[in-house]
């Protein structure tokens, strides 16, 4: 027929395209200068900050070097196509090498096969060669002490001998599949969650209720399939003199759906809420309405002077007939204490003067206020009336999926780097007074260990 | 406080153990070099001590949290696993000398907490939950497995052109068997330490610097462990890689919190 003998004849033009593919995506050079590759652009990643405003970029590097950063996509490197299409080389090269090794490994490793020639058990990397004085079956001694360190035992019973096999930890000549194979499951649920998850931010007022949050990145605004209640706001500082260290942040959330209530949870920092595919964190918080109390000592000229306490935005009367207001104010300026900025009406003609007033005297000197020779702050106190809570937005259906993905690395990495393959011959023969053991011992890793182990096991057997 | 104490003769005993196991390696003594393992692991019992006073000392002062979450805890915590790895590592292996070369990063590290504010302080919310402590060993077994890896690696290179081939091998192993530990934990801090984001932060991975660079170091001794066990190096070239892995180690341990800010910027 004319159409196979086409694809035939096209295979045979070009017998080798599919098998570069495949030898080149199944060469470990491949793999460890994509690693290494990975780590350098990764690196270059730690360096330049990601996803930061032009201003930030224009400052740090100039305009031409903003113009490069965009054209290489270095403000946005992990999700830039080169680091992507590294990723999926990558996986490629992976999933190619697990596939080309693991069915030979698989092969050589099902079945454990003795070594009836007593030289080939001599020539393994350990080897010992015992005699054993005893009526008792030396096989039978050396099986029960290769099992009893947990090794699997063959064993043949012929009329030239007892033939032995036995081996242990074949599981971590699997370990570094199975961490590919977790590694794979891991990609796969964090690419579920790029095209299916979503993660924002919203700001809920004490009292108020929402069903929208603000996407990150684009600021758009997302419905949410309910609405989340913040019924209270609360911060916890530590009991301790100096400072006042923040211990926790709590805020008190209701989910409402058809004008139900669905369920109440008060969460904190390391510990959300979860409803319908949505969790919500504790992330931030402002205060929304407060009243600031500043005591002022003001020291008059002529008279004694006097503390006097006034509240933010409110007028009063630094002396008879100067009105004043504070307008502005800071808790802490520059580490220097509290600052209250004073507008002052010095003769009431509604010709004002902005004069900034510290915990110290001696600033207000320069400014003349009739009758008045200094103020200075004594004591300052914020009291906060409500809060807004700022809560982390979060749906993302991948997480299960990374998570058994996490799981599977680690069992794998566990596997292949924390157990070793072991293996050990033996022909047990009637030999002078009593039995010849040829004892020969393999491993694929972690020789040093393995010899006191070989060791252990010869003398376990002289000893019994 | 107590613990201080501790940990400052913690300090004095491993420079004592290293000029020990220096002069054990001078004179080829297996006899000074048990010493010298004995002084280590002296040193390193006291700050054992030291380590629990500590965690004691700050539920005392209503702080109370497993105590690694400032760089002068980190750092000292960070000396106390070295030792106790590098200690089951040579006892296990029956290794000579290369305390010579692990011990300057012991007491290196403990030496320059020194000049680091030593307060017990309470911890920010953000680090108040279960996960910190297996999060945090884990990490530190890891970077201390690699500490381990480097101190071989840099003996390894000593050795290499007057040292018999049965020692180079024995280094030879203990450069993978100390990368291998390291590469567990690493895996398992990393993990541990997406899960705690993720169920926190609400985010497994956000490119944090400390995260990408702890990816970057898990990804260099990826490609040390495929080099040689796929590749076929071993000795020289894996001696190298341990010791350009440890600097990447150290850059995602302290150089992340010294130059670039993020999620771990606490200490």
């Amino acid at each position: 027929m004319p159409k196979e003998s086409a694809s035939d004849s096209v295979k045979q033009q070009q017998p080798g395209f599919i098998d570069t593919l495949w030898n080149f995506f199944s060469s470990i050079k491949l793999t460890v200068v994509l690693l290494i590759v990975i780590a350098l652009f990764s690196m270059v990643g730690t360096f330049i900050q990601q996803n930061s405003d032009p201003e930030v970029y224009i400052r740090l590097y100039g305009e031409a070097g903003y113009k490069l950063i965009r054209v290489l996509q270095l403000d946005n490197l992990y999700s830039a196509w080169y680091f992507q299409l590294l990723l999926a080389l990558f996986m490629m090269n992976l999933i190619v090498c697990s596939l080309e090794r693991f069915p030979s490994l698989w092969r050589s490793l099902k079945r454990l096969t003795l070594l009836a020639n007593p030289d080939h058990i001599m020539k393994q990397p350990f080897s010992a060669k015992l005699q054993l004085a005893g009526k008792t079956n030396a096989a039978s001694k050396l099986e029960r002490v290769l099992m009893q360190s947990g090794y699997k035992v063959v064993r043949l019973n012929s009329s030239e001998g007892v033939f032995m096999a036995s081996e242990k930890g074949r599981i971590s000549r699997f370990g570094p599949y199975i961490t590919h194979f977790g590694i794979v499951i891991t990609i796969i649920g964090a690419m579920i969650g790029g095209v299916r998850g979503v993660r924002g931010y919203v700001e809920i007022p004490e009292g108020q209720l929402v069903n929208y949050f603000y996407e990150s990145g684009t600021h758009r605004k997302i419905a949410l399939p309910f609405y989340v209640k913040c019924e209270d706001f609360k911060i916890v500082y530590y009991d301790q003199k100096k400072g006042r260290m923040p211990k926790d942040y709590f805020s008190k959330l209701a989910v409402y759906e058809n004008d139900e209530l669905i369920m109440r949870k008060t969460i904190e920092v390391n510990d959300p809420l979860k409803y319908k595919g949505f969790t919500f964190y504790q992330a931030n918080y402002r205060p929304r309405t407060y009243t600031v109390d500043i005591e002022f000592q003001i020291d008059y000229e002529g008279s004694s002077p006097r503390k006097l306490t006034v509240t933010y935005g409110e007028e009063f009367f630094l002396k008879k007939g100067i009105k004043a207001r504070v307008v502005d104010f800071s808790e802490n300026l520059n580490n220097m204490g509290p600052v209250a900025i004073l507008e002052i009406s010095p003769d009431g003609n509604g010709k004002s003067k902005r004069v900034p007033v510290f915990a110290h005297a001696g600033i207000f000197k320069h400014v003349k206020v009739k009758g008045i020779k200094d103020i200075s702050i004594t004591d300052f106190h914020v009291k906060i009336l409500t809060y807004a809570t700022g809560l982390q937005v979060k749906k993302d259906p991948g997480v299960p999926v990374v998570l058994v993905g996490f799981c599977i690395i680690s069992l794998g990495v566990m596997f292949s780097l924390g157990i070793f393959h072991k293996r050990i011959w033996a022909i047990v023969r009637p030999g002078g007074d009593g039995w010849e053991v040829c004892l020969g011992g393999w491993t694929y890793k972690n020789r040093g260990g393995f010899e006191r182990h070989f060791q252990e096991i010869v003398s376990r057997l002289q000893q019994e | 406080m107590m613990n201080e104490k501790f940990t400052t003769a913690a300090l004095a005993v491993y420079f004592i153990a290293w000029l020990i196991y220096t002069i054990s390696y001078l004179r080829k003594s297996e006899q000074i070099n048990r010493v010298a393992l004995y002084t280590a692991a002296t040193g390193g019992a006291l700050q054992v001590i030291g380590f629990f006073l500590r965690w004691y000392e700050s539920y005392q002062v209503g702080a109370g949290h497993f105590p690694a979450a400032n760089l002068y805890e980190a750092l000292v915590f960070f000396a106390m696993v070295i030792t106790l790895i590098f200690l089951v590592i040579e006892y296990r292996f029956r290794l000579k000398w290369i305390g010579t070369f692990v011990m300057p990063v012991v007491f290196l590290t403990l030496g320059y907490t020194s000049f680091l504010n030593n307060e017990i302080e309470p911890l920010v919310p953000a680090l108040q939950s279960n996960w910190l402590t297996v999060h945090v060993i884990t990490s530190f077994l890891g970077y201390a497995g690699f500490a381990v890896a480097f101190g071989a690696g840099i003996f390894y290179l000593f050795q290499e052109k007057r040292a018999e081939q049965s020692l180079l091998d024995a280094v030879d192993n203990t450069i993978y068997v100390a990368v291998g530990f390291g590469f567990i934990t690493l895996t398992l801090g990393i993990i541990t330490g997406a899960v705690w984001a993720n169920y926190a932060w609400g985010s497994y991975w956000s490119w944090d610097p400390k995260e990408t660079w702890s990816l970057i170091t898990w990804l260099v001794y990826g490609a040390l462990l495929h080099a040689r066990f796929r590749a076929g190096w071993k000795g020289h070239r894996t001696a190298i890689m341990a010791i350009i892995g440890f600097v990447v180690t150290l850059f995602c341990f302290l150089g992340v919190n010294l130059f670039l800010s993020g999620l771990h910027s606490y200490a």
